[in-house]
């Protein structure tokens, strides 16, 4: 009788459980408010910040979306084109999608192959500030054989060229509304950027300017979900205002937590807080036009000198790794065997010794053969009170082997737009994003040194050039697979390491909050979308 | 003769002055507090127990102690060290800049009131072009020419802070010189610089007082202010205002860290005021008699 | 009168032209520009970059772009922002308000104020009134904004959870006056303050002055009674300073209060004029530089007209 009881209590609470999934899966339910930076467009196209793609990815679908654990799924493809599934060619030239019939726009209509050709189309043409091509403009044409079926054809074969449909530029625009409009004014204030029509999860319901944007469930999407009934996005610039909104319940997630206030977030109840590693990472390049850093061992030895673990520790709160390249913890290419220098003092000075560093004339800095003082300066962006703070560091633990550091802190936009961009730095202190692919071809390459020559192409601002990288780094573009691309990319993370075109400093770890009875959230370490799966989000009762 | 014997039993201005100030309470207490803040700056090498830009990664954070008397900060410094140099940079900012400002504005609103006419068409024209950039604005437009240094940061804050002192003398000099004191002035020949600076500018000066020590304030201000944007004058060295701004960051982890520069700030500004109302006061032509 | 506003108006035109040109000038020389931010992305090539220049007419030389903004500007079109893609005027319209809003009421309850607390020290001199305000006054004088705003935030949001502490409404929730006012108290109370502070300290002395001047002593010993004279004759002259910093709050009104929007997250144009300066958003820039230098002109000429309302004695020629 009692086991009785037992069962049916058991049936009983499975059928509540499954009624009320039933219930949400038809009623989408509760409120969730985002905190971030400013919005500007919601144009997928001509969008650049990561918080744009924070809504955008409520509001539009890709042919293909990325996970937080780097892979790819379908999204408006009912599969994701592969060698094996035959959606790429063996030749690695032609990729076909088939598009989920059941996808429409907001507004009723069907989504087609002609929209994804018509937003390749609207990404490559002249007139439209389309903010970067590169990987679309390896499409020689698209065909559309039906209403669902698109097939690209390619230039070139390229590794992880797919992951390019992924990104918020990927993201599918409608032709039918969009068709008419001249391509100069396809514009990040053109009205259907403002209140643009997608076929995701959300549509946008209410935008006010830099005060918040209102996301309701689209009832009419075609995948799993939405489960939430909306998603507001509030935009605030200052990230104790973000705290304080947390605290208040103005906000449930917020995209700009900092270390310092880990332990204020973890205080707040009904929030999870957890600590995920990110694809981004601060370094310092040198500058190797400049004689005084020719001598790898004078990069080695500033590398020892420098505390990463106490930087870590006491700069970040803890929230954050240690860098031993620029190839990301979270990659699948990572080397685990590479380790982040070792503070060493001792090792640095051998090192400088080595070298021929030495303080002849007894000023307290040093000289090296050729009579050059090591003296430089450390330029970075001001107000990140974090870099700020690295450099200080540096400049007095270098400052004890006898090196001088000056400190020139500028405004971002000079920073990048002119003293990173004319290469006028001894050495530069910044975060790079890095995407979900091991190929670092623009940093490393030695075609990627910014001169006058080659119209100031490529991020290879360090000016390293090493024939070995730059064998390996054109290899691994052409390798599909990623068994074969692996030794080429460890390879690369070994010599640089050793080379050191830049002081790896150390990567971000992103500090995700979001509700505890927020059901499928999982930040992804990538493209720095919390948001990526919108459409699952379900809040628990 | 007579005159000159007359005098001598009157005090002389300077002594009226002093008088009259010592009379203010909240002023003389104020020109106290000051100036040890002046003494605190200017000994500040032979007071600072440590090196004020001396980094230790062991001691971050660690909360006032005996070794320690106000903490340290993000970076191992020890606060109170970087807090009586910080006196010196934020101190000479503060009053340079006022005393940029303050020559300037006064010397426009001063020569455009009291001329008129074209002289002071144009000179107000200028200073409408130049209050029409937002000081903010046009001190980031400028921090992106130059690297914001305490000499750069004290010209961008003179050059933004003389405008409004320029119109109110204006403004006072409208009124003034149409005083019968002023016309007998220059009915008697004396020359337009003997009549704006010994006849008209002193009747001004109250007005002129107070908004100058409000601008010492201002520009202190303005200085932490400007920290806290990103832009006003770089660690490693210390300003009171670079302090507080960076202290933002750290507020749960070391509240003491936002507490002393920012009590400084507050008492510097505060007691600046207070001498400035006091100077109102005894230097107001009108009280001598009483 | 009208033949003096005329003059004034026509005067004004050269002086917009002239701050319109230093300030394109002063722009487009800063370092950087507004293509700076897309060398970070390794995706942007410099083939990209150029054919944004050329799309944008950046390439041309200084001088045509700003007779291309200039005649574009007269016949009433601003351009497009470069961050957005918005046109100019309906950016800075759509923000204006929320800063009028903002700034006009905290210059509001500040006079309201500042005025009788100016003229009451001033009449008990060195009471105990005088000294509590005084220091107060003082106080809103010494705070740093941005520290003051953030106490205000970490006080009454985050500790005691009394006021919202971002943005200016409670967002989905149907408008209502308490909630706006909610959302206004902070701001205002922290822009207020110092302007309270500083204008009781204006008004007090100016009220000093006047109330020891000849015309006061006249006032008096004609046996009129003592609240005529102060309100009737006295408080009338010692406004003119009063009205000088009122005449130079103008631009401020319009221009935005950029620190405290930061702190409370207010949609006004002090952000939206910070961020163009450092994004190099010329189109947004040169609008805000112009309009807060229309306010300039606009706001002295009130404040001049002002004066020969207060004061007769001033003529104007």
């Amino acid at each position: 009788m009692k086991q009785m009881s037992k069962v049916l209590l058991v049936c009983l609470v499975f059928l509540l459980i499954s009624v009320a999934a039933l219930a949400a899966n038809q009623n989408p339910e509760g409120t969730v408010t985002i905190v971030g930076s400013n919005i500007e467009t919601l144009n997928p196209i001509l969008s650049e910040s990561s918080y744009e793609t924070t809504v955008l990815n409520g509001i539009f679908s890709q042919l293909v979306r990325l996970t937080d654990q780097g892979a790819l799924i379908p999204d408006l493809a009912t599969e994701v084109p592969s060698l094996a599934n035959g959606g790429i060619s063996a030749d690695g030239l032609v990729y076909t999608f088939h598009l989920n019939p059941a996808a429409k726009w907001h507004d009723g209509q069907p989504v087609t192959a002609e929209d994804v050709k018509f937003t390749w189309e609207m990404i490559m043409n002249e007139n439209t500030a389309v903010p970067s091509r590169n990987g679309y403009d390896e499409i020689d044409r698209i065909e559309t054989p039906d209403r669902h079926t698109v097939v690209m054809y390619k230039t070139k074969a390229t590794a992880d060229w797919l992951l390019n449909w992924a990104q918020t530029s990927g993201c599918i625009i409608p032709k039918h509304l969009w068709k008419d409009v001249d391509p100069l004014e396809f514009t990040k204030g053109h009205p259907l950027s403002r209140q643009p029509i997608g076929s995701g999860p959300f549509k946008l319901a209410e935008w006010q300017s830099a005060s918040y944007l209102i996301l309701e469930a689209n009832q009419e999407y075609f995948g799993d979900g939405p489960y939430l009934e909306k998603v507001i996005y509030k935009e605030v610039e200052n990230n104790l205002t973000q705290l304080t909104m947390l605290k208040t319940g103005e906000a449930d997630i917020a995209l700009n937590i900092e270390g310092q206030q880990l332990e204020q977030a973890q205080a707040i109840d009904r929030l999870d807080v957890a600590l995920n590693p990110a694809s981004i990472y601060v370094h310092m390049t040198f500058n190797l036009d400049n004689p005084i850093f020719q001598d790898k061992r004078t990069r080695q030895a500033l590398s020892h000198a420098l505390p990463r673990e106490q930087i870590v520790d006491k700069i970040l709160n803890g929230v954050g790794l240690p860098a031993a390249t620029s190839t990301a913890p979270v990659l699948w290419a990572y080397d685990q065997n590479i380790k982040p220098y070792s503070y060493d003092m001792e090792k640095a000075a051998q090192l400088l010794a080595e070298a021929g560093w030495k303080d002849v004339d007894g000023d307290g800095v040093l000289e090296n053969q050729d009579g050059l003082k090591f003296e430089f300066s450390i330029a970075t962006n001001a107000g990140r009170q974090v870099r700020e703070r690295i450099a200080q560091i540096a400049q007095q633990f270098w400052g004890q082997l006898g090196v001088k550091v000056e400190l020139d802190f500028e405004e971002s936009t000079t920073l990048y737009g002119d003293t990173l961009d004319n290469r006028k730095f001894d050495m530069i202190m910044f975060g790079w994003i890095t995407p979900a692919t091991p190929d670092e071809f623009t940093l490393y390459h030695s075609s990627q040194i910014p001169t006058p020559e080659n119209g100031m192409a490529g991020q290879n601002y360090a000016g390293y050039v090493n024939e070995k990288v730059d064998s390996l780094l054109e290899a691994g573009q052409y390798l599909l697979n990623d068994k074969d691309r692996l030794p080429l990319y460890q390879m690369i993370q070994q010599i640089v390491y050793d080379e050191l075109p830049m002081l790896y400093v150390y990567f971000y770890v992103n500090i995700d909050v979001a509700p505890k009875n927020l059901l499928n959230w999982k930040p992804a370490p990538f493209t720095n979308a919390r948001s990526w799966n919108m459409y699952e989000w379900k809040l628990a009762n | 003769m007579d005159l000159t014997q007359n005098t001598k039993k009157y005090e002389s201005l300077w002594q009226i002055t002093v008088r009259q100030f010592k009379k203010n309470k909240l002023a003389v207490i104020g020109l106290t507090i000051f100036m040890l803040f002046v003494l605190i700056a200017i000994l500040a090498p032979v007071l600072a127990p440590y090196d004020p830009t001396e980094i230790d990664l062991f001691k971050v954070h660690q909360a006032p102690d005996r070794e320690h008397l106000l903490g340290t900060d993000e970076l191992g410094r020890d606060v109170l060290s970087r807090l009586l140099y910080g006196a010196r940079i934020t101190l000479l900012v503060g009053v340079s800049s006022m005393i940029f400002s303050v020559l300037l504005g006064t010397l426009v609103g001063a020569v455009g009131g009291y001329y008129g006419g074209l002289i002071d068409n144009v000179l107000m024209r200028i200073t409408d072009v130049a209050l029409s950039f937002p000081s903010i604005i046009l001190l980031i437009i400028i921090a992106a020419y130059f690297k914001t240094t305490v000499f750069g940061m004290i010209v961008i804050l003179g050059i933004t802070g003389w405008m409004g002192i320029a119109r109110l003398i204006r403004g006072e000099f409208l009124s003034l010189k149409q005083k019968e004191y002023v016309i007998a002035s220059q009915a008697i020949g004396n020359r337009d610089f003997r009549t704006i600076f010994r006849h008209i500018l002193p009747n001004a000066t109250a007005p002129l007082i107070v908004a100058a020590t409000l601008r010492v304030g201002y520009s202190i201000l303005f200085e932490s202010a400007l920290s806290w944007l990103g832009i006003g004058i770089k660690p490693p060295t210390p300003t009171w205002g670079n302090m507080l701004s960076n202290a933002q960051s750290d507020i749960f982890q070391a509240p003491w860290l936002a507490v002393w520069p920012g009590v400084m700030i507050f008492l510097t500004v505060l007691t600046i005021n207070f001498i400035g109302d006091g100077l109102r006061d005894a230097l107001d032509p009108k009280l001598k008699n009483k | 009168m009208s033949k003096y506003l005329i003059r004034r108006i026509l005067q004004a035109i050269p002086l917009l032209f002239g701050i319109s040109l230093i300030s394109f000038v002063m722009m487009r020389i800063m370092p950087g520009g507004p293509l700076a931010g897309y060398l970070m992305n390794p995706k942007v090539t410099p083939a990209d970059v150029a054919r944004l220049e050329r799309l944008w007419g950046l390439d041309q030389p200084i001088i045509i772009q700003y007779w291309r903004w200039l005649i574009s500007m007269l016949r009433g079109d601003w351009g497009w922002s470069y961050k957005t893609g918005l046109p100019v005027l309906e950016m800075i319209f759509n923000r204006l308000p929320n800063t009028i809003l903002l700034m006009s009421l905290s210059y509001l309850i500040s006079i309201i104020v500042a005025i009788p607390i100016g003229i009451y020290s001033a009449l008990k001199r060195y009471s105990v009134f005088d000294y509590i305000f005084t220091i107060f006054a003082f106080i809103g004088v010494a705070i740093p904004s941005f520290w003051f705003g953030i106490m205000m935030l970490l006080l009454f949001s985050a500790t005691l959870q009394w006021l919202p502490s971002a943005g200016m409404m409670t967002v989905g929730v149907e408008f209502s006056l308490i909630d706006r006012i909610k959302h206004l108290i902070m701001p205002v109370l922290v822009l207020g303050f110092v302007n309270m502070a500083s204008w009781s300290r204006y008004m007090r002395s100016s009220m000093l002055e006047t109330i020891s001047q000849d015309f006061i002593r006249t006032a008096r010993a004609k046996g009129l009674r003592e609240k005529v004279v102060i309100l009737k004759h006295a408080l009338r002259n010692a406004l003119i300073p009063i009205v000088t910093l009122l005449g130079l709050s103008l631009p401020a009104i319009v221009g935005g209060a950029i620190i405290t929007e930061r702190v409370f997250a207010w949609p006004g144009i002090g952000g939206l004029f910070v961020n163009s300066v450092y994004s190099r958003d010329y189109p947004i820039l040169m609008a805000s530089l112009m309009l807060t230098a229309t306010a300039v002109v606009v706001g002295n000429l009130l404040a001049d007209l002002a004066y020969g309302y207060l004061d007769p004695r001033i003529k104007y020629e």
